[in-house]
């Protein structure tokens, strides 16, 4: 069972409320009880972003991520507001629909009578419904003090709506038997809807010892100087206050010396004010009445442990949990003897008449004066605190539902039970090629028009008029597409026969406008799109379809494999399913294959109708030979349809020459259908003659219905053989068992479905010998072949009677406009249009609703991982990063994860769109028109920051939070810190603008990944030194960079003055420095250690690479003048990754003097090269280099000129480190090592926000 | 849009590099705001003009991009909003 917990109360208004913490405890206690038994999902409103890390992390280990499903509806709502009451109702509507999409068995709100003052929406419904609802009821104090609570006109419209609601709930869960009672009598219900679940006392209250100090402090902040009597409630007048303080007022002047009356709860500053006054009145004097405004748990845990006394003076309650919380803790507590609180406290000589004021003050009396009494209302306390619990309330709710899911299972047999067909024949469109048409498809419409006739008006709908069947030319109307699409609106239900050939070329476009029923004859779509495409009926077709349904890899595929190949690859079908308002397919292999490429929902509306077969009579075995010339005493093997590779006619022609038949006179094989145009049928004829059996093996070529039927009756078996079937229909197999002819077929595709009593069924990849067994068999056994023919007959007419296939089209259909997504979708949008408010939908509101359906209803299909790439596709500044960024998107786009579906993104105006244009540069392939679209997310998605974006992530922050509501998970790559732990070596505002997106990725983000392990512990520690206000824990990971130059899309050209440089470099020692000219790099430490090598008369080169950076004008007016410019010294910049390479080889070692890196890829790159490394000891460069570079220390000139002449002097002896066996990753292997991390949830550490560790 | 443009270039690479990119003569939505355009030639004076670069950057910026309205929508909601303002439009609810 499927259990969805509305926890917006948990969220709202109600949250600080006892509603609040009772719907939190029952609702863990729920997920708790059901853990194994049930489904629980947790629903919450997206209107209140901010609560929704919260309530999740309240049900830690007892829920997972995924069990939380946000719903978004357009607001404000809160009805107090006339203003938001068409928001308000469209609310509800949108509600209704995203937990109707969610296939719950029970759907319970913890609080419908919310949304007054607040966003909360709440209804029961609004729209007609599945699942069982159930409701908790709290109380009807509005109800039955409608003078106090139900003044305003607005506020009692309000609530008598939710009222409406609560009643047509399946079952009301009442919070004590009071309730229930004044349900019943009150809203005249019926007993058996309502059931008693108690809450319980929140496990946080129980008796505590409190240290001295803490008690002093406690009392200090509250100005508690006596011992107390306690009392906890909002300002409300049911709550009795000043009959409480007139009762303390009673008290013995000596009792009252001795104890304050301490009242703790949110109070109107007016409340306070008055009872203050009344205080005042009764004599009382400042210190006798404490007000202590609103407590914290911690704090009113406490106070019910140190009172003497809890007084619970109420007039009406619903429950009175402060009265189990009070017992709990260990209090002595009294209470009125009215409404729930008896129930509560159990104990009549702890009660009183709440509107008695001397019998409450003489309560009081004996429960400050009776120590015998009081002790045994204090040991009494605990004992019925633990006489409710959660658990137990939940098995209780749990029953509930249990029962009300058995009862709905019992009322509804299968999902056509909803289906009401008209008095009145519905009118149908039936799109579809019709004969004379050559196509399987025209056959099968044409048969199966017959018996829609039973259940619709059939109208005709085809792309050329030309009908040849006079039975359906007089029955039917029949019309051509341009007029279809005037009157499409006319019909009441559209079926669409889909196969995969150029005859459906129309209805591609006809079910975007005019979503319908879709026969979908073949899964596999791509010849008819490929043809459109090619013929330019549609431009692009082809390729957009591929691109929709699968993504870059098959635009790749395409470009690599060609057109033909790509076909019968990628199904291409997506775009179809997403516009059919259900889909027909007639084999569990087009099923498979859906759940296969769109994943385990995408067929989950889906219907499975055999193929129709009986309609057509069966011809006389005898006269059929007779026309055939074929001898009564032959034995005859028929292949039927036409003749292809995929056909395997070639095996069975072999299989039979092989077999003892081909030596028998007697024995016959003959092609029934048209041979194949190209070098195969010729192949097929040459073999016949070769095999010198032209007499008795023949290809008939196109032969006529009644041609084919007459060999159908003449032929003694039947061999039907495919290979890399795409799904489509095998009709010919059908009109073998039809006609009773012993049937040859092996397990390809959708015929491995049949059972293997009716034909034998050889394996999918059989080989000959298993045919000709097969052959034989058939040939020797008579028996078999009567048996085969009765069981084929049999299961034609069980399975493919034209009554039955009739029969399920019809409930197909009307399942499709009465009980499918689309036939909700369209309910939906009638139901909004019949809103009544006093002010009419701005479009915005519109907007917001559209935005808001699409968001709560996701489409079926692949999970993505949504790489984000804005700044490279806005104005790619051609840093290492983006050089990552290129890679690893090039890669995660050649190898995605599996099931998953990379798609490069960039975020722009607050919006996520598809980089389109973008990724078909990177990949290098043609351009196309398809539009870059909005992203639409779905749960299990992935958004991975992968380029430094720091304001995209600015702007794009809300989204990436709405998104991650949806059930996005947000990922951002951190290439380093560098900003935050050198701030100095950045430009002013760095720091600021670093810090800012740190913020913003911490307040969006799943997992941080770091670039290298050296990285990832940087954040922890940056996370533990700085905190966060974070409320949930953060995910840390790594990975390394990949090396490979090639699989970073490199940059080519050589400038005319490399060679002398390079000429110049072979002469002397050279050593390079690859990277962005900043002061973090040491560059100046770097050249004034050769400056002093130089003046040593070392002769040795220095190769600077990269751009001029920030702050370091000075050092590079040092190197322009320097004397040994063009000499010994070569400073290059802008330079290709085409000549680095050539640098990288003429040179003898990499210097990396840099104080910090978030990686280092030039060490990865040096290794690539073979060229030794000199690094800084740094842990990141020892994490990536280990023992294959030299490492130095020290920041002055001299220790690195040092360094260096010890390297140059252990390089002589051949003792310098090499980095040959450096290891490094290819580009791939890292989009791997990413991959791990981000979708196996390969992470490194978690980090947990300071209030939970 | 040439503004915000400007101003992350800016933000993104530093003044000088956003300079370099920015200045290329085709970059017209720069022009359109000679502010920051003083301001960058102030700061670096002339400097060489990646032209491909700049032209790219100019034809992306180019490319329009509303803030409001349907454009703000995915194709499937901006579907559903057609819908629904259709349906709005066929039951009058909308007058009242």
């Amino acid at each position: 069972m499927r259990i969805v917990l509305d926890l917006q109360t948990c969220q709202g208004a109600s949250r600080l409320r006892g509603i609040g913490r009772y719907s939190l405890c029952l609702a863990q206690a729920i997920a708790r009880r059901a853990a194994g038994r049930h489904e629980v999902k947790i629903a919450l409103s997206a209107l209140f972003p901010d609560t929704v890390s919260t309530v999740r992390r309240a049900f830690d280990g007892l829920a997972e991520r995924d069990d939380f499903v946000c719903f978004h509806v357009p607001g404000p709502v809160a009805e107090h507001d006339p203003a938001n009451i068409w928001r308000s109702r469209a609310a509800e509507l949108i509600r209704e629909h995203f937990l109707m999409e969610l296939a719950p068995d029970v759907v319970h709100v913890f609080s419908l009578f919310e949304g007054w003052a607040d966003d909360s929406t709440t209804s029961i419904g609004a729209l007609p419904r599945t699942y069982s609802a159930s409701v908790t009821l709290h109380d009807l104090i509005p109800l039955l003090h409608q003078d106090t609570y139900l003044v305003n006109e607005g506020q009692r419209g309000h609530y008598y709506r939710k009222l409406q609601s609560l009643k047509n709930a399946d079952v009301l869960l009442a919070v004590s038997e009071s309730s229930r009672k004044e349900a019943v009598s009150a809203l005249g219900l019926s007993e058996d809807v309502l059931v008693t679940v108690y809450p319980s006392a929140d496990p946080i209250f129980g008796i505590r010892s409190l240290s001295r100090d803490r008690e002093a402090a406690l009392r200090s902040r509250y100005r508690i100087t006596r011992p107390f009597i306690f009392n906890v409630g909002v300002s409300e007048p049911r709550k009795n206050h000043p009959a409480l303080l007139e009762a303390y007022a009673r008290l013995p002047q000596s009792l009252r010396r001795a104890y304050q009356l301490v009242i703790a709860g949110e109070f109107r500053p007016s409340a306070v004010k008055e009872l203050f006054l009344l205080s005042e009145r009764l004599g009382l004097s400042d210190q006798d009445l404490v007000m202590t405004g609103r407590v914290t748990d911690e704090d009113l845990g406490a106070l019910y442990n140190l009172c003497e006394l809890f007084v619970f003076p109420s007039l009406h309650e619903g429950f009175g949990s402060p009265i189990l919380e009070a017992m709990a803790c260990g209090a002595a507590v009294i209470g009125s003897n009215t409404t729930s609180i008896p129930e509560v406290i159990g104990r009549q000589d702890a009660t009183f008449d709440p509107k008695d004021v001397d019998a409450m003050a003489n309560a009081m009396v004996k429960g400050l004066t009776d120590t015998g009494f009081r002790n045994s209302l204090k040991s009494y306390g605990p004992l019925r605190a633990r006489e409710f619990s959660w658990d137990g309330s939940a098995d209780k709710a749990l029953d509930a539902f249990e029962a009300l899911h058995e009862r709905r299972s019992a009322k509804l047999p299968d999902r056509r039970a909803g289906m009401v067909m008209t008095p009145c024949k519905p009118r149908m469109a039936f799109v579809s090629v019709l004969p004379p048409e050559h196509s399987g498809v025209a056959d099968y419409s044409a048969e199966l028009i017959p018996e829609l006739v039973r259940f619709y008006e059939l109208e005709l709908i085809v792309d050329r008029t030309i009908v040849n069947d006079p039975w359906i030319k007089s029955k039917f109307p029949i019309r051509d597409i341009v007029w279809f699409r005037e009157n499409a609106h006319r019909f009441d239900r559209i079926l669409y026969q889909l196969g995969n050939s150029p005859f459906h070329k129309h209805i591609f476009e006809l079910l975007q406008q005019f979503p319908g029923v879709v026969t979908l004859h073949d899964f596999f779509l791509g010849n008819v799109l490929s043809w459109m495409e090619s013929v330019q009926f549609k431009p692009e077709a082809f390729r957009q379809a591929l691109y929709e349904s699968h993504g870059y890899r098959a635009l790749m595929a395409l470009a690599q494999e060609g057109a033909e190949a790509t076909c019968v690859r990628y199904p291409c079908n997506k775009l179809v399913l997403d516009h059919a308002t259900s889909v027909i397919v007639h084999s569990q292999y087009a099923v498979d294959e859906a759940k296969r490429w769109y994943g385990p929902n995408a067929a989950h509306t889906w219907h499975r109708i055999p193929q129709i077969r009986g309609v057509t009579p069966r011809a006389g075995r005898t006269e059929s030979r007779r026309c055939l010339a074929i001898g009564e005493d032959s034995f005859v093997v028929c292949s039927f349809g036409f003749l292809h590779p995929f056909k395997l006619n070639h095996r069975l022609l072999e299989a039979w020459l092989s077999s003892p038949q081909a030596r028998d006179e007697r024995c016959n094989l003959i092609f029934v259908g048209e041979n194949h145009g190209g070098p195969y049928g010729n192949g097929l004829l040459e073999r016949i003659e070769a095999a010198g059996r032209e007499d008795r093996v023949r290809i008939t070529g196109w032969v006529s219905q009644g041609e084919f039927r007459m060999y159908l009756a003449a032929a003694d078996c039947a061999v039907q053989l495919r290979t890399s079937s795409r799904g489509e229909s095998p009709g010919a197999v059908l009109d073998t068992l039809y006609h009773g002819l012993p049937t040859i077929v092996n397990a390809n595709g959708p015929m491995a479905e049949y059972p293997d009593d009716v034909l034998i069924k050889l394996s999918d990849n059989f080989d000959d010998a298993e045919l000709i067994e097969s052959l034989e068999r058939i040939r020797r056994d008579e028996s078999l072949r009567v048996r085969l023919g009765i069981a084929g007959r049999g299961y034609i007419s069980d399975n493919h009677a034209p009554m039955k296939i009739g029969s399920l089209y019809r409930d197909a259909i009307e399942c499709a406009a009465t009980g499918s997504p689309h036939a909700r979708y369209k309910g939906l949008l009638k139901s909004l249009t019949r809103i009544s408010a006093p002010t009419a939908p701005s479009d915005e509101d519109l907007l917001a609703v559209a935005a808001d359906i699409t968001a709560n209803v996701p489409r079926a299909g692949n999970k993505k991982l949504l790489v984000d790439v804005t700044a490279c596709r806005n104005f790619d500044p051609r840093t290492g990063i983006q050089r990552v960024v290129r890679a690893l998107t090039l890669s995660l786009l050649q190898n995605p994860p599996d099931g998953m579906r990379v798609e490069p993104v960039y975020l722009e105006a607050g919006m996520c769109r598809y980089a389109i244009d973008y990724t078909l540069d990177l990949l290098g392939l043609e351009k196309t028109t398809i539009e870059e679209s909005n992203v639409e997310v779905r749960p299990g998605d992935l958004f991975l920051g992968l380029d430094l974006n720091a304001h995209g992530m600015d702007y794009g922050k809300s989204l990436l939070k709405r998104y991650r509501m949806q059930g996005v998970r947000i990922y951002v790559v951190v290439y380093d810190l560098l900003p935050l732990t050198h701030p100095n070596a950045f430009p002013p505002g760095t720091e600021q603008r670093f810090r800012t997106w740190l913020d913003n990725i911490l307040d969006v983000a799943d997992g941080l990944i770091g670039i290298s392990q050296a990285t990832a512990e940087e954040l922890v520690e940056t996370l533990r030194q700085n905190g966060t206000s974070r409320p949930e824990p953060l995910e840390i990971g790594y990975f390394h960079l990949g090396a490979n130059i090639t699989g970073s899309v490199p940059t080519m050209g050589i400038p005319e003055d490399a060679i002398s440089t390079l000429q110049c470099l072979q002469k002397n020692p050279g050593f390079i420095m690859v990277g962005t000219v900043e002061p973090r790099k040491c560059h100046a430490q770097v050249f004034g250690a050769f400056e002093l090598l130089w003046a040593d008369g070392v002769e040795a080169n220095l190769v600077v690479v990269g751009n001029e950076g920030w702050m370091v004008e000075s050092l590079e007016r040092r190197i322009r003048q320097c004397p040994e410019l063009g000499k010994r010294l070569f400073r290059l910049k802008g330079i290709s990754d085409e000549y680095l390479g050539k640098l990288y080889s003429s040179c003898t070692a990499l210097i990396a003097a840099s104080e910090n890196e978030g990686f280092g890829l030039p060490l990865i790159e040096a290794a690539q090269h073979e060229l030794p490394i000199i690094a800084r000891d740094l842990p990141v460069f020892r994490e990536v280099a280990g023992d294959h570079a030299f490492y130095f220390s020290g920041k002055d000139d001299a220790a690195l000129a040092l360094a260096i002449r010890t390297w140059l002097e252990l390089n002589a002896e051949g003792r310098a480190p090499s980095s040959k066996g450096l290891p490094r990753l290819s580009w791939e292997q890292s989009a791997e090592m990413l991959t791990r991390v981000i979708v196996e949830d390969n992470w490194y550490k978690s980090w947990q926000p300071p209030t939970s560790s | 849009m040439g503004y915000d443009r400007a101003r992350i270039l800016f933000e993104e690479l530093g003044g000088k590099r956003a300079a370099k990119l920015l200045l290329g003569r085709g970059a017209a939505f720069v022009k359109a705001h000679p502010r920051v355009k003083a301001g960058i030639n102030r700061l670096l004076g002339p400097f060489p003009i990646l032209r491909s670069r700049v032209k790219e950057v100019v034809r992306r910026s180019a490319t329009k991009v509303s803030n409001s309205g349907i454009d703000r929508l995915t194709p499937r909601a901006a579907r559903i909003y057609r819908d629904l303002k259709h349906e709005m439009d066929r039951a009058g609810s909308r007058e009242g």
